[in-house]
């Protein structure tokens, strides 16, 4: 776990310079962008101009050159816009990576895999856009992980007067997390938002019991834990296993660290983590200056937040009889 | 004559039928009723079924569980004799430690211990494994021995799969206890002669062992 006092002075020493030398390129790419707009707006202008005025149509040569001009200026305005992204990736991010945990595999463009995200049974809905970047894998201590950004959609038809149309629905944006789980278990198990028991009191916990395809209801002891989330596994006993009262309070503790509404399962004795943002994370602005460390504090804090998990959650105590 | 004959007539015929019409609606709110009343009582019938089936599978859930606490412990009784080999083989300091586990162990095997008795001898036992396993911090070759290692992995996991066995047993007992107590289920426990059941306590001494603060 780094302060963010550390960070600040990290920020200082290492990662101002390569801001500074991305700035430049980000004021390069963000001047063609200004070019190409001013191109068409130009061109837009000429053009009505002519035709108002009847002038000769020879002259529609010049919106006509500003608009081409534009077109081929925003496919290269796109090229360097990627060069640009990609470099700030590997050179500030991998950096704020390297500093908060060294020996950790950073990459931007890889992601965990649709088959793992299905295999954690979190969510059930059918995914029919899958996409992620941002990938940092690793071993802490004795715990294997991996965590990467994950926007995962599904495209839901639904009918308006009789016609049939379509739109993207969210099924997960944020930081999916996966790791090596410190028990042997067998069976699965899920912990989960609950919603119900927030909205109307205990009143409605027998409508839990209907959630299908999720295993038997567990009802903990945690009163606190039992507000926050509600849990289904295959086995009872095996629930209580896993969840041991340690971990509930230090999940707890995680939910509150994250401000988000997590959500876990424990499939196969490793165990999966969910923390939706709704904010795309660790992307490279255009339009105003990333130097400022109060831009790059959120990279800092989700990449702390995730990397700390194990930390967190114990998972590096090892006294069962798994290693 | 015949005129006031025929509206007598008429009158008459009116008369008749409309007193059939309502005679017909007076059988057809009968049958109504009827049938609500029917309907009313199936309902009652199957919110009865409900009740004592959900009194039944919480009773059978206590009961699961109970047993499952047994399959625990006995698993457990069935790893001490290799651990006080291994420890044996490297201490001769520890004799009366382990003699003192593997008598406790008998003792708790033996069927004939009651359910108090068998609580009893339990904690003494995890009382004295405690101890063993703090003197085992004194032995180098030991702790790093790789069979103690895992015997002692197997424990602590044991201790834990225990340790939930007593929880899932505690919530079982609790649903079972609410449905005993609470309306309308209870006037079905009280026909059954249902009584509320006891949690698994958890002794004083248990609570001072150091081992798991995890």
């Amino acid at each position: 776990m780094i302060t963010y006092a550390a960070f600040q002075s990290f920020y200082e020493t290492d990662l101002l310079p390569h801001l500074n030398l991305l700035e430049a390129e980000r004021k390069r790419v963000l001047n063609k962008l200004i070019i190409i707009i001013t191109a068409l707006i130009i061109g837009g202008i000429s053009g009505m101009g002519i035709y108002y005025t009847h002038a000769t149509s020879a002259l529609y040569i010049i919106p006509v050159s500003a608009i081409i001009y534009a077109f081929i200026g925003y496919t290269q305005y796109n090229k360097f816009k990627e060069a640009y992204s990609l470099n700030f990736k590997k050179s500030i991010v991998q950096r704020i990576v390297d500093f908060i945990q060294p020996g950790l595999t950073y990459n931007y463009d890889k992601h965990i895999s649709q088959e793992l995200f299905t295999n954690s049974g979190i969510f059930k809905t059918q995914v029919d856009s899958y996409k992620g970047d941002d990938c940092v894998t690793g071993t802490i201590d004795k715990t294997d992980f991996t965590f990467s950004e994950l926007h995962a959609q599904h495209r839901e038809v639904y009918y308006n007067n009789g016609r049939r149309e379509e739109r993207w629905v969210n099924i997960f944006k944020g930081i999916f997390f996966v790791a090596d789980f410190n028990k042997h278990f067998n069976g699965k198990t899920f912990v989960l938002p609950d919603k119900a028991e927030n909205f109307l009191g205990g009143i409605f916990k027998f409508v839990q019991k209907l959630t299908v395809g999720r295993g038997q209801l567990v009802k903990l002891e945690n009163v606190q834990f039992e507000k926050e989330f509600v849990v289904y596994s295959d086995d009872q006993i095996e629930a209580r296993y896993i969840l041991s009262p340690a971990l509930m309070d230090r999940i707890l503790k995680f939910k509150q660290d994250a401000t988000a509404n997590i959500l876990l399962s424990f499939v196969n004795s490793c165990m999966y983590l969910a923390i939706p943002i709704s904010m795309n994370l660790f992307e490279a602005k255009i339009f105003s200056s990333g130097t400022k460390i109060e831009y790059l504090a959120h990279y800092y804090r989700y990449m702390n937040l995730a990397i700390s998990i194990i930390e967190d959650l114990n998972l590096n105590t090892r006294i069962w009889s798994k290693n | 004559m015949d005129c006031r004959n025929g509206y007598h007539e008429m009158m008459y015929r009116k008369i008749v039928y409309i007193r059939s019409k309502l005679y017909t609606f007076a059988i057809h709110q009968k049958n109504k009723i009827m049938y609500i009343a029917l309907g009313i009582i199936a309902l009652f019938v199957i919110i009865v079924i409900f009740m004592n089936n959900s009194l039944i599978v919480r009773k059978n859930a206590v009961n699961n569980a109970f047993s499952s606490i047994d399959v625990m412990l006995q698993k457990r009784y069935d790893l001490i004799p290799n651990l006080v080999q291994t420890v044996k083989a490297y201490s001769k300091y520890e004799q009366e430690t382990l003699t003192k586990i593997t008598e406790l162990r008998t003792t708790a095997m033996s069927p004939s211990a009651t359910m108090d008795e068998k609580i009893k001898t339990e904690n003494e036992l995890q009382k004295s494994m405690g101890k063993l396993m703090v003197a085992v911090e004194n032995y180098p070759d030991l702790k790093a021995n790789q069979n103690y290692l895992q015997l002692q992995g197997s424990w602590n996991e044991l201790e834990e799969q225990l340790s939930a066995s007593r929880r899932a047993f505690n919530a079982a007992i609790n649903d079972y206890n609410n449905a005993v107590e609470t309306f309308p289920t209870n006037l079905i426990a009280n026909m059954k002669h249902y009584q509320t059941k006891a949690f698994f306590e958890v002794p004083e001494e248990k609570k001072q062992m150091p081992i798991m603060n995890l």
